[in-house]
This record gives structure tokens, sequence and C-alpha cells, in this order.
């Protein structure tokens, strides 16, 4: 194909392949790219909104979890991504964290400010658009509001390793990527966050 | 290795949150997931923008150039001919040939009488 369009154009066979290549290795890239977005994007909402316990917040944190991971590390190999994108999201979650706590120390003694009430906004929007009925989705909801207020009683770190292993399934050595620290600590992390949800959440979970 | 009952409550209790967690995101509302699909256009826009950029500079004259001399080649190609007397169509390149030529250019006057000519010598030649 290279060498019938280079003699009709009188190009070399070589700078044709090379524009056409790369033309479609970008495609392929960003296809890719897609799919491996679209398949974490969710999860990653909602472990962010476990943790900054406001739903636009947390859509902005993955916006900028996935803007980072495009920019910088879109030419690593698929493999690394996810381990790579929840690092990312994780440093974007303790990031605005501290910049919540400094905002609360500066202005928390104002009334009124700053709460973290998680409901405010339009109540429509929130309802959610499944085939459950009334009485399930309600006991959907009052289950995950347990789940969200344990969750977000336990220290950062064990909120990490919980949601990356439970909820996203990443194996011991990816979420230790994820985290930045030893596989060993993970561990401890993620054992002292079962203890503490057993003893939060109680017998009946 | 024996699972002791703490185990197997801590089995039970990871299995019961990531079900919750599983049908919490599987029924996120539209505004979310329509927020969701905006930040990951943004995203890919990003690596497209990036992708368009980071191609060589020197890329740009010598596409131009490539794609000139494309169109002049097509055009050159299929562009319609001259037609003689006899009906044959004439490439513009058999006129560069002509012009090109040490011919005289004096013989090249009557040239479709001569090609008439040689149409009636093929003819008689055809039917002897």
């Amino acid at each position: 194909m290279f060498d019938t369009l280079a003699q009709s154009a009188s190009l070399p066979a070589s700078y044709v392949a090379v524009v056409v290549c790369g033309e479609e290795q970008t495609l392929d890239q960003i296809q890719t790219l897609n799919k491996f977005l679209a398949s974490v994007e969710k999860r990653a909402f909602q472990i962010a909104r476990v943790s900054v316990r406001d739903a636009d917040e947390a859509l902005d944190i993955v916006q900028d979890a996935m803007i980072k991971l495009a920019r910088r590390y879109a030419d690593r190999p698929e493999e690394e991504w996810r381990p790579l994108f929840y690092r990312i999201l994780n440093n974007r979650i303790r990031d605005w964290q501290r910049r919540r706590m400094v905002r609360n120390k500066l202005f928390g003694w104002l009334p009124g400010n700053f709460t973290d009430n998680e409901e405010s906004g339009d109540p429509y929007e929130a309802v959610p658009e499944t085939g459950h009925g009334p009485s399930e989705q309600l006991m959907l909801k009052s289950a995950m509001v347990t789940l969200q207020t344990a969750l977000h009683e336990l220290p950062a770190r064990q909120q990490q390793a919980f949601c990356l292993r439970n909820f996203e399934g990443l194996d011991v050595a990816q979420t230790a990527t994820a985290m930045g620290c030893s596989e060993g600590s993970v561990k401890t992390h993620y054992s002292r966050a079962v203890h503490t949800l057993r003893e939060k959440l109680g017998d009946a979970w | 290795m024996v699972n002791t009952p703490e185990d197997k409550n801590n089995g039970a209790l990871e299995q019961r949150t990531r079900d919750v967690f599983d049908q919490q995101t599987a029924s996120l509302d539209a505004h979310t997931l329509s927020r969701l699909n905006q930040a990951r256009q943004a995203a890919l826009n990003v690596v497209r923008k990036e992708k368009t950029a980071a191609m060589p500079r020197w890329l740009m004259p010598a596409g131009s150039v490539a794609a000139l001399a494309l169109v002049a080649t097509m055009a050159f190609r299929f562009m319609p001919g001259t037609i003689n007397s006899s009906g044959q169509a004439l490439s513009p390149l058999e006129d560069m040939e002509i012009i090109a030529s040490n011919e005289d250019i004096d013989l090249l006057q009557d040239v479709d009488f001569y090609d008439s000519l040689d149409n009636v010598d093929a003819g008689e030649n055809g039917a002897g």
C-alpha cells in the first residue's frame, strides 16, 4: 500500500509509511486509553467520593487523574496504567484533603462555611436510574451510607488499601505501586482496615 | 492452612462490602455518568493534541510538498488529453515528447494529413 501511494506521489515509501503508521498508532492508543478509562471511571469516582464525601469534588478529582494519566503516561504499557491511575487518584485525593484541612483551619470558625454535606444540590439528580424497587433502593442506599461512613472514618492509608484491594481488585503488588509503599505495608493496612470495619459494621455485615 | 472463624467472617465482610459497592456503582445517575464521559473525552483530547504537537517540525513543510506533488501527479495522469483527427486520444505527455524532440517543426504542420495517410495505408494493407 505504501509503495503504491509513494509511487503515485513520487515520494519515498518510507516517508509515507512513517506518516500513515504514526496516525494509526495514535488512533489505536486513543481507543485503548478510552477503553481503559471507561473501565475504571465509575469505581474511581466511587472511591473518590468515599474519601471526599462530595460528588462534584470527586468528579473533579477523577477528571484531573484521567488528564494527568493521559498527559504523562499514555505511552507506557497498558498493564501499568491501572496502578498508575490509582496512584494519581490517591495523590489528588490527599492534596484535596490537605487543602480542605488548611481551609477549615483558616475559615472553620466562620458560621455556615464549608460543611461536609454531600446531599446539597438538586436532590432529583441523585435519584438512581435502576430497575430496583423502592424498598431495594432504600436498603442499598442505607447500606452504602453505612459503608461510606465506616470507610470515611478509617485512616487514609487503610481506606486506600481497602478500596484498591477489595473494590478495584488490585493485587498486593499493584496496590503497593498505587499507594507508593511496600507490599508489607499494604498487607498491614488492609488487615487493620478489615479488622476496624468488622468492629464498626458489626455482625450484620 | 486452616481458615479460622474470624477469617470466614472477614471474607463475608469483604464480599458484602464489595457487593454493596458494585451495586452502588452500577446505579450511578445519568448526570454523573455524563460528567464522567466528559472527563474521559477531555483526557483523550489531551492525547490527541499532544500527538499532533509532537509531530516533527520537518514533517509540516514536507507534508505540504508531498500533498502538492500528489495532486499534481494525479491531475497530470487523469487530465483528458487532446484528440487527433483520427479520434485517437493524445496524452499531454505525447505532446511534450513532440515539443521536446529535435524534429523539424515544419513537418508537423501537416501532421493531420500524414496521420490520415497512415490510416489509409493501414486500411489497404489490412484489406490486402
